[in-house]
């Protein structure tokens, strides 16, 4: 990142787009507390992540931040029901509870029918769904998703952009969307970022 | 994140996952038996060659001969006398010290005849060896202090003078004779109250030998003057050792070390001292020190350059 001045408001929904090393995924990873930044200030929901303590930043992660990948990052042996739950488990919520929530997470993005199959029976869509359900089930303040379609055809990469732009408009949820599909981008997203050389080379409003 | 969660969790990851768990709990007892394994043999065998040392005091037994000090350019020679050996026996860490007094000599049982040393060997040492379990006995008896005309086989020593078809326990109860040279320098024999001098012929040499004189054969086996004395020995016990090396006596003959020191002739000492002429009739060609422990021992303040050790 190099003298980059960027502000996301609340319920907004902002694509960050840029050729490949132009710094969007390091730009995530500063956002989601994945990365320290070396210099300037990074502050989101009120917390200056410059200023936390390791254990501070891993709450942080764990409250405020959901994060999605280009790959999914589900675990093999745990059904979808229990990927979901795993978030709810780190945050010491009772069994039947978080059993619960994770259900009706799963049922937000259309899985309902399929909360006991395992990753491997589950298509790259639907692996996808359940990523996006485990970053949603602890009601997360912001959203950041790295590259969601990259693995997706192009029938489900529009399927999943849909989704994001619905919980972005239904629930209000902020979300930093980064993505070289730019013309999905530009369909969903209210405020297009252009990153080139960790710089803000330009910015579009919709 | 809950610890019951946390087991539960795992425990739940280990049963999904069955058979990657049983190949990795394989994998890890193989490794770790192997480990094990490899450890336990080195272990085993150190222990066992200690054990095996230790049995043979290799590893807390210091052979003294005299001589120069390794650092002495004045050319004096240290004596190992009585007095020498009673200062060795003071050092710290040293639990005994004996002149090694072995005579080589001819052993009569009988039909049966062989050249053999006599090794004289104090009853307070065989008292050790059979406290500490480094020999056991086969049959009859050990020595005690103060016995002279007795003698102790090992087991292959008894075994070569054992009639065919006998037992060695039948040995114990005999008398055999030992014929060994004596040097005109040492003791009296009659001082000793011990042998009893032969002629040539008396020995009953085998034919090609017997028209040396016995004296002349014996100069050329052991470089000196000699006449020769013939022991009556009774034979007490037979003894073997004990623990991992049953056969590291191999041939022994083992007698009071009071009956040995009379005959041991000047020409068995130093043969430096020999060469020199510094002759004082009393002084040992080796002395064999027994430490208490695998240790260094303390030299004290030596007596004219001290003893030195090899």
């Amino acid at each position: 990142m190099d003298g980059i001045d960027l502000e996301v408001g609340e319920g907004e929904l902002v694509g960050i787009v840029g050729t490949s090393g132009s710094g969007k995924t390091t730009l995530l990873n500063l956002l989601g507390g994945l990365d320290t930044p070396t210099g300037g200030t990074l502050e989101i929901m009120g917390h200056s992540l410059n200023s936390l303590e390791a254990r501070e930043l891993a709450h942080f992660r764990r409250t405020i931040i959901g994060i999605i990948f280009q790959v999914f990052h589900l675990l093999p042996a745990r059904t979808a029901l229990e990927n979901v739950e795993l978030p709810l488990m780190l945050s010491e919520v009772p069994r039947a509870r978080r059993r619960e929530l994770a259900a009706a997470a799963l049922e937000d993005v259309g899985l309902s029918e399929r909360i006991d199959h395992l990753p491997s029976e589950l298509s790259g869509g639907e692996q996808q769904r359940v990523a996006i359900a485990r970053a949603l089930v602890k009601e997360p303040e912001l959203l950041l998703a790295d590259e969601p379609t990259g693995n997706l055809d192009s029938v489900t990469s529009r399927e999943i952009m849909d989704l994001i732009h619905r919980l972005n408009r239904n629930h209000g949820l902020t979300i930093v969307l980064v993505s070289h599909d730019q013309a999905e981008v530009e369909r969903i997203a209210g405020r297009i970022v252009n990153l080139e050389d960790g710089k803000v080379a330009g910015e579009v409003r919709r | 994140m809950i610890l019951r969660d946390q087991f539960s969790y795992a425990f739940d990851n280990l049963r999904k996952t069955r058979l990657r768990t049983i190949l990795t709990a394989a994998g890890v007892m193989i490794g770790i038996g192997a480990m094990t394994s490899m450890v336990s043999v080195g272990v085993g065998t150190q222990r066992k060659v200690m054990q095996a040392f230790g049995e043979e005091n290799l590893l807390t037994s210091i052979m003294v001969r005299p001589g120069s000090a390794p650092n002495d350019s004045s050319g004096s020679l240290t004596i190992l006398d009585a007095d020498a050996i009673e200062e060795i026996r003071r050092l710290d860490g040293v639990r005994d010290a004996y002149p090694v007094l072995n005579i080589p000599g001819m052993l009569r049982i009988g039909e049966e005849q062989l050249f053999q040393t006599l090794e004289g060997m104090p009853a307070r040492f065989l008292r050790e060896q059979i406290d500490q379990d480094r020999i056991k006995l086969l049959a009859g008896r050990y020595y005690e202090p103060g016995e002279r005309e007795v003698i102790i086989l090992s087991r292959r020593a008894a075994n070569r003078m054992v009639p065919s078809g006998a037992e060695i326990d039948t040995l114990v109860g005999q008398r055999i004779s030992f014929v060994v040279a004596r040097s005109p320098g040492g003791a009296d024999p009659d001082e000793t109250e011990s042998g009893t001098r032969i002629t040539p012929r008396e020995l009953g040499l085998p034919p090609a030998l017997e028209s040396l004189p016995i004296s002349e054969l014996l100069q050329q086996l052991s470089f000196g003057l000699f006449e020769a004395i013939e022991l009556d020995l009774e034979v007490i016990g037979i003894i073997e050792g004990a623990g991992t090396l049953t056969d590291f006596l191999g041939i022994s003959l083992w007698v009071p070390i009071e009956l040995v020191e009379p005959l041991y002739g000047r020409a068995f000492r130093n043969l430096e001292t020999v060469l020199t002429g510094d002759l004082r009739g009393d002084e040992y060609a080796l002395v064999n020190v027994l430490t208490e422990d695998v240790m260094a021992v303390s030299p004290r303040s030596p007596r004219s350059g001290g003893p030195s050790s090899s």
